[in-house]
């Protein structure tokens, strides 16, 4: 039995870390080789390649861009400086340090320790406030937490010395040091971006109200990928104290954040490699346009001294970047992705018996109840009043013109919405108005306008819902076993490595089918499943329809506006009109109903 | 008593000052949903080109007048290099951009003029002090007041009472939906920005005068941070809620500087923009923010 | 007046409307019906502008405005009431009624024409200086209406006016659109009430699918019975199951603008 995808890709990890430590391997070498202010040189920008991996780590996975980074940096350097510094040198620049910073010294290797330990702990406290705005304003507030730090190490002079900065810190990180962690950090970086932690914040990243329907919390993902980067930040910022032994507030303010945001954008925020070929051509540029920028003379033009050009050069390089395609030279793509060359994945076992629920051995019998379900938007009542159920094993219909409130309805079923009044039901227990909470009590959904992590494959988006949600809910054993019989039977199994967003409309479709029986659902909804869909294509969706409730026993209600399509498949028809149920029986009654073609042909209103 | 009202009236002038930066910037963001980090560069090239024609002896309402009409000029010019190109795409791309107009014009600054700071001469009546209802004030501070508030009121004027005002409160709330009732979008977007460039040109007099007319190539960066605070803690999306954060912080900062221990007022800033932190803890869409339900 | 020739448009991979043609004389109002997804709103989504026509031309007055921004095609004398009425919450009654006549010079004309408004719509009256947030839906939709008739337009596009109102509110919106009707104004409607549509229009059109399937008069349609022949197929809403998936492509909502 084939997994639908590795929990981790060890292989991409190791061939990327590989191919990414090389140039690493390079600079080291020279670096060691030469000494004086190219080893210096290399070694900040390693220092720096740590920051914007870290930086990478949560923008590139969470898409919300942090100012706050920097800062992290800030606090890892100035906390590991002055814990890592003996007191006697203490004493003469901070001698008032509160805590008794001044008294000891934990060392260079506990200092940088502690030190990123207190401020992860401070990025958490943090995070939870940033993780719960998400979005432009959390960009906003990160930009507020850098110049707090700022001020902060520039202003507290009993605490960091002031804007005439801290020095004497013991000098102990050497260039092969500084190389040692930035590989560590490339390695912890991509295990992210690999793992499921990293998938879930990509997921909130390409579509959060899809994310939430598969169980996935936004603001718990965001700040966990926020700590775990701020950490790292720290880190960098750490090494750099105990490298270059002096730091001001300055290096960790604009200068620094100008430089690393190029060094992110350029190569790609959503690339690992991309960070690492960031770094190199900013440090690079940079250097060119310092030289540049001492003057020089060609033949009879001479080029006075401008000490603005490097920044004029960080400059265009952010704007050209944005401007042409705002994804960086790598977009999304790392090194591995031009060695390995993308296999077919072999045809699913399907040989498992398909006769038991997924849920437990034996099918269970739940019922799905609305029960008189209201939804009032500002005073307009799109809902009112709707008793609505489906038993499991069952095909239900749902159908009305368009406004008649079954798009609304449906969002109440899987906890989108909260409704004005009225509850949701499984049996007797009542399930929370939330899309997380509706996904773990077993109710799945797909939506009318397609939300897949359009820039994720296949197979992670199916295994965001399988891992967040469908091993919890099933024997994890059983839950690919049937994920992976669901994903042959829509004929997924050879796209499983591409990415949603590349994919034809109608396999677009049959993923978002896919992936919420990934959560094992013992309810799917399915607003309009065969919505642009071809003869040949409504037919295979409708035998996966009756699939799903025969063999695997899941409660379906489907919405569509094809009424020969729906009439076929369900066992039971509802039918609404102005928000109101206006009727419920056999596709038979319903095709014979007078009310129900007034309201399709609008005489009833009459 | 005394005190207490002279702090009144220098929190509601600094307030009204962030009010003029942070509504140009929802300006810009409400009607097209671009973010100028840039906008602080307003400020900067206000001040600057102040301080170039008072050199060359250019009587001060002259300087002035030209400043002001370079900001709306920049404000435009911006729009069409670094805006443009970017619209329609997610309000980070538009940030990240003028991040980096930023600071290529700070750098252009630096190497046009100098890395220092300089000084415009002082307008010898912004010196002094007037008395009000028997309390003494600092001239600059009630001109300031006076005049952000004029400016405040006629923005408020013209948003709610003309026909333009009109146009952008409706593109505010839905672009696509005043553009099938007529309204030009690219005459729009021309407006929508030299209106945020003379809001920021109005600042930058104030500012200067606040300051002693010390200016330098990074003095817009403070303020337009501010504003951004200012927008944020008022509800991003809203004109009103932009208005509010910067009087807020106004405020903040004037009684904050005001009853500090002396050793402490460095971190001022660091205060306030932790305050604000712990207001959006408990309201995270901002004072005036409403929470959109997305359309599924 | 209006020519659409052979219109074929794109909304994301969906082919929602395919070699449409459809005229509309001056003074007529037209019914452009269909089930739902049928392609109504793109086509006029096309004819304002929002959305760009893959293939086929436009015409307007004998003028090209198949490439025109909505903005242009509202200022070459084309108005529409869109589909969920639109009306900005945040403003009044009366500055959406003043924002409606964006594309006017002449202020003191577009103040007589409020008061006009006022007259034809009484309950906006009672309510100019109300958010139009506040209104209910078919208040909204009479708001949506007049704000359409402010710019003075000679054509006018009703999208769905009558959708999610209550049947009293219904009636009142098709009286609405019979007064204009009588006024001489050019109207193409569209709406979920076939029947009644159609009865009131002089011509009407059908889309399935993206493709016009009947068009005529009433009479010539066929009644009630035509038109649910034209919406399902060839069959009635009886046998519908007989023929099962009868339908080669159904595009979804994606395939309208809202």
């Amino acid at each position: 039995m084939k997994k639908v995808a590795k929990r981790l890709d060890i292989k991409r990890v190791v061939i990327r870390s590989v191919l990414l430590t090389i140039p690493l391997t390079i600079a080291v070498l020279v670096a060691t080789g030469t000494g004086g202010s190219i080893s210096r040189l290399i070694t900040v920008a390693m220092i720096n390649l740590i920051i914007v991996l870290g930086i990478q780590v949560f923008t590139g996975n969470t898409g919300i861009v942090s100012f706050g980074h920097i800062g992290f940096a800030a606090l890892g350097a100035y906390l590991t400086g002055i814990l890592a510094t003996e007191p006697d040198v203490k004493g003469f620049r901070i001698p008032d340090a509160p805590f008794g910073l001044s008294k000891f010294s934990l060392g260079p290797v506990l200092g940088l320790l502690v030190a990123v330990l207190i401020v992860t702990v401070l990025a958490f406290a943090l995070g939870t406030v940033i993780s719960r705005i998400g979005g432009i304003s959390a960009t906003m507030v990160t930009l507020a937490v850098l110049i707090i730090v700022y001020t902060v190490m520039n202003d507290w002079v009993a605490f960091s010395g002031g804007a005439e900065g801290f020095f004497g810190i013991p000098v102990t990180a050497s260039p092969v040091l500084v190389f040692i962690f930035a590989v560590f950090v490339l390695v912890i970086a991509s295990v992210y971006k690999e793992s499921i932690p990293g998938l879930r914040a990509q997921a909130v990243r390409e579509d959060e109200l899809a994310a939430r329907a598969m169980g996935v919390s936004p603001p718990r993902t965001r700040l966990w990928s926020w700590t775990l980067s701020a950490a790292i930040a720290a880190t960098g910022g750490g090494l750099l104290a105990l490298f270059l032994g002096s730091i001001t507030p300055r290096d960790f303010y604009l200068k620094l954040t100008f430089a690393t945001v190029a060094m992110l954008f350029v190569g790609g925020v959503q690339s690992v490699s991309g960070a690492v070929i960031g770094v190199i051509l900013i440090t690079v540029g940079n250097e060119i346009f310092r030289w540049l920028s001492n003057g020089f003379t060609i033949g009879a033009i001479t080029v006075p001294q401008n000490p603005g050009m490097t920044d004029i050069f960080l400059g265009l390089v952010i704007v050209v970047t944005m401007i042409s395609r705002g994804s960086g030279l790598m977009g999304s793509r790392e090194v591995e992705d031009f060695v390995i060359k993308t296999k077919k994945s072999t045809h699913v076992d399907i040989a498992e018996s398909r006769k038991t629920s997924f849920i437990s051995e034996e099918i269970v019998s739940k019922t799905l109840r609305a029960d008189s379900l209201s939804k009032s938007f500002g005073g307009l009542l799109a809902v009112k009043s709707v008793n609505l159920e489906v038993e499991t094993g069952r095909v239900v219909g749902l159908i009305g013109p368009n406004g008649s409130g079954k798009s609304t309805l449906l969002n109440m079923l899987s906890g989108v919405i909260p409704p004005t009044s009225g509850a949701v039901l499984i049996d007797s227990n009542e399930v929370a108005a939330s899309s997380e909470e509706a996904s773990r009590e077993g109710i799945a959904r797909t939506f009318q306008n397609i939300r897949l992590f359009g820039d994720l494959t296949v197979a992670a988006n199916i295994q965001i819902a399988l891992d967040s949600v469908g091993t919890k809910r099933a024997n994890p054993v059983k839950a690919e076993a049937a994920v992976s019989s669901i994903i042959s039977k829509l004929n997924l199994t050879d796209v499983l490595d591409r990415k949603a967003n590349t994919l034809p409309y109608g396999l677009q479709r049959k993923l978002e089918i896919a992936r919420a029986m990934a959560l094992m659902p013992n309810f799917v909804l399915l607003d309009e499943p065969v919505a642009g869909m071809n003869e040949v294509e409504s037919a295979e969706i409708a035998d996966v329809i009756k699939m799903l409730a025969e063999d695997l026993g899941v409660g379906v209600v489907v919405v569509d506006h094809d009424l020969p399509f729906i009439l076929n498949l369900c066992s039971k028809m509802f039918v609404m009109e102005s928000g109101k149920l206006i009727f419920s029986g056999t596709p038979q009654e319903t095709r014979q109903n007078e009310a129900v073609i007034a309201a399709y042909l609008g005489s009833g209103s009459n | 008593m005394t005190e207490i009202i002279q702090q009144l009236v220098n929190g509601l002038s600094l307030g009204a000052t962030y009010s003029l930066v942070a509504l140009g910037l929802a300006i810009v963001f409400t009607t097209f949903g671009l973010i100028n980090f840039a906008h602080g560069e307003l400020i900067t090239i206000t001040s600057y080109v102040t301080y170039g024609l008072s050199v060359l002896g250019i009587p001060w309402a002259v300087a002035i007048t030209g400043g002001l009409f370079t900001a709306i000029i920049s404000a435009i010019l911006m729009e069409r290099i670094a805006f443009r190109p970017v619209r329609g795409k997610p309000p980070t791309t538009s940030l990240l951009t003028s991040f980096g107009v930023s600071l290529i014009l700070q750098a252009l600054i630096v190497i046009i003029v100098s890395p220092r700071t300089k000084t415009v001469q002082q307008w010898s009546w912004l010196g002094g002090s007037d008395i009000v209802g028997g309390l003494v004030f600092p001239r600059y501070q009630v001109i300031t007041l006076v005049v952000a508030l004029i400016a405040l009121l006629a923005m408020v004027f013209t948003l709610k009472k003309t026909n333009i005002g009109l146009e952008i409160r409706g593109a505010a709330e839905d672009l696509e939906g005043v553009r099938l009732l007529g309204v030009r979008s690219g005459r729009l977007v021309v407006v929508a920005f030299a209106v945020s460039g003379l809001l920021a040109g109005i600042a930058a007099v104030l500012i200067m005068a606040r300051t002693g007319g010390s200016i330098n190539p990074h003095m817009g960066l403070l303020p337009m941070l501010s504003a951004f605070v200012a927008v944020v803690l008022g509800g991003f999306g809203s004109l009103g809620g932009a208005v509010l954060g910067g009087f807020i912080l106004g405020f903040l900062e004037v009684s904050l500087r005001a009853w500090l221990p002396q050793s402490a007022v460095g971190l001022t800033t660091a205060i306030i923009f932790a305050i604000v932190i712990l207001v959006l803890r408990i309201k995270p869409s901002g004072i005036m923010g409403k929470v959109i339900e997305e359309k599924v | 007046m209006l020519k659409i020739d052979s219109l074929s448009a794109n909304y994301g991979q969906i082919k929602a409307v395919r070699n449409v043609s459809l005229t509309i004389n001056p003074g007529e109002l037209v019914a452009l019906l269909g089930a739902n997804g049928a392609g109504k709103t793109t086509t006029l989504g096309c004819i304002m502008g929002t959305v760009p026509p893959a293939s086929g031309e436009i015409f307007f007055e004998n003028k090209n405005i198949s490439r025109l921004a909505p903005e242009d095609t509202v200022r070459s004398g084309i108005s529409i009431s869109p589909e969920g009425r639109q009306i900005l919450r945040s403003l009044t009654v009366y500055e959406n009624l003043m924002l409606g006549a964006t594309p006017r010079k002449n202020r003191g004309e577009v103040k007589a024409d409020i008061d006009h408004m006022f007259d034809r719509f009484p309950v906006l009256f009672e309510r100019s200086s109300q958010a139009a947030g506040t209104l209910s839906g078919g208040e909204a939709q009479q708001l949506a209406i007049a704000r359409a008739l402010m710019a003075s337009p000679r054509l006018l596009l009703l999208d769905e006016p009558t959708l999610g109102l209550a049947p009293k509110l219904v009636d009142r919106v098709f009286e609405v659109i019979t007064d204009l009707k009588k006024t001489g104004l050019t109207i193409l409607l569209v709406d979920q009430n076939a029947t009644r549509a159609m009865e009131l229009a002089d011509r009407t059109y059908v889309l399935r699918q993206g493709r016009v399937v009947a068009e005529g008069t009433a009479k010539q349609i066929g009644g009630s019975d035509g038109l649910s022949m034209a919406y399902l197929g060839n069959e009635t809403a009886d046998d519908v199951s007989k023929n099962g998936l009868n339908s080669k492509v159904k595009p979804n909502q994606k395939g309208q603008v809202s």
